[in-house]
């Protein structure tokens, strides 16, 4: 456990709630990335909603580029997957969450805040499957 | 106006919480995913207070005619089916060969990375082949 951040862990989680919450009082909605961004990508017209989705993208890439100028550490790694597998991997977490309707935002945080049985099922399930993946692939393939 | 404003002030803030707790390196995601390496459960962490967070504002900070509307609204989106179910184990999957989900890959657009570009390029294309 040499990298356990639990300090940091608990205040940019308590962060992303807030930020959560401020969605819904201002927006009317539940925080899920995922439905966001899709809605970017699938709403015709240039009407309110596509904006506000729109400019919650690029609040989260500045965000990011905020980290990258002031924590800088969080945005610094390397893939250790290749990258057909990364393509795949997109794929699989596009398609996904598109047909449950969620994410790790919409359920795991909105859905379970809400005590939502379909959420805590699903965010139950893709924990599963996402730590049976994870765990396996080192282990079938050399690294 | 204030939608479009708010939504982008939301987005920073949640980047800034991903980034602060490191949810926007995918090794870090791995280090929880992945049980045979040394361990790192900060993901537990962070979604135990991002949740306990959303509970507390969701039933005592946020107006009651939001929440009460939007769970009706909700409550008509069914039941559990297998759309949820067979959704929910193929994002884990993904989830779990790339570390990537969409809040922190998109954040992760500040980095520039190819890769980042291409993994959402293909998340894009899940997206719309899920219709």
């Amino acid at each position: 456990m040499s990298h356990f951040t639990p300090l940091s862990s608990l205040f940019g989680g308590v962060i992303i709630g807030v930020a959560s919450l401020l969605y819904l009082q201002t927006n009317r909605g539940i925080c899920g990335i995922s439905s966001i961004f899709k809605e970017c990508l699938t709403l015709n017209g240039f009407s309110t909603r596509f904006f506000a989705k729109s400019a919650f993208i690029l609040g989260l890439i500045s965000g990011g580029a905020a980290i990258a100028f002031f924590h800088p550490a969080s945005m610094e790694f390397s893939f250790e997957r290749p990258l057909w597998l990364l393509l795949l991997a997109g794929f699989l977490v596009g398609y996904g969450t598109a047909l449950s309707n969620g994410c790790t935002s919409g359920h795991g945080v909105c859905g379970v805040g809400r005590v939502s049985p379909r959420s805590l099922l699903a965010t139950l399930l893709f924990l599963a499957i996402g730590i049976a993946t994870a765990s396996l692939y080192p282990l079938l393939f050399s690294k | 106006m204030l939608p479009i404003i708010s939504s982008f002030i939301c987005g920073l803030l949640f980047a800034i919480g991903l980034g602060i707790s490191q949810m926007t390196n995918p090794n870090k995601i791995l280090g929880f995913l992945n049980l045979f390496g040394d361990w790192d459960p900060s993901l537990l962490v962070v979604f135990a207070a991002a949740s306990t967070t959303y509970f507390i504002g969701y039933r005592w900070v946020v107006d009651r005619s939001i929440t009460s509307s939007l769970e009706k609204f909700l409550s008509q989106k069914k039941i559990i089916d297998l759309r949820l179910i067979a959704g929910a184990a193929i994002f884990g999957a993904g989830w779990g060969l790339g570390g990537l989900c969409p809040g922190p890959a998109l954040t992760d657009i500040a980095t520039l990375k190819p890769e980042i570009i291409l993994f959402i390029v293909s998340m894009a294309a899940g997206m719309l082949s899920a219709r």
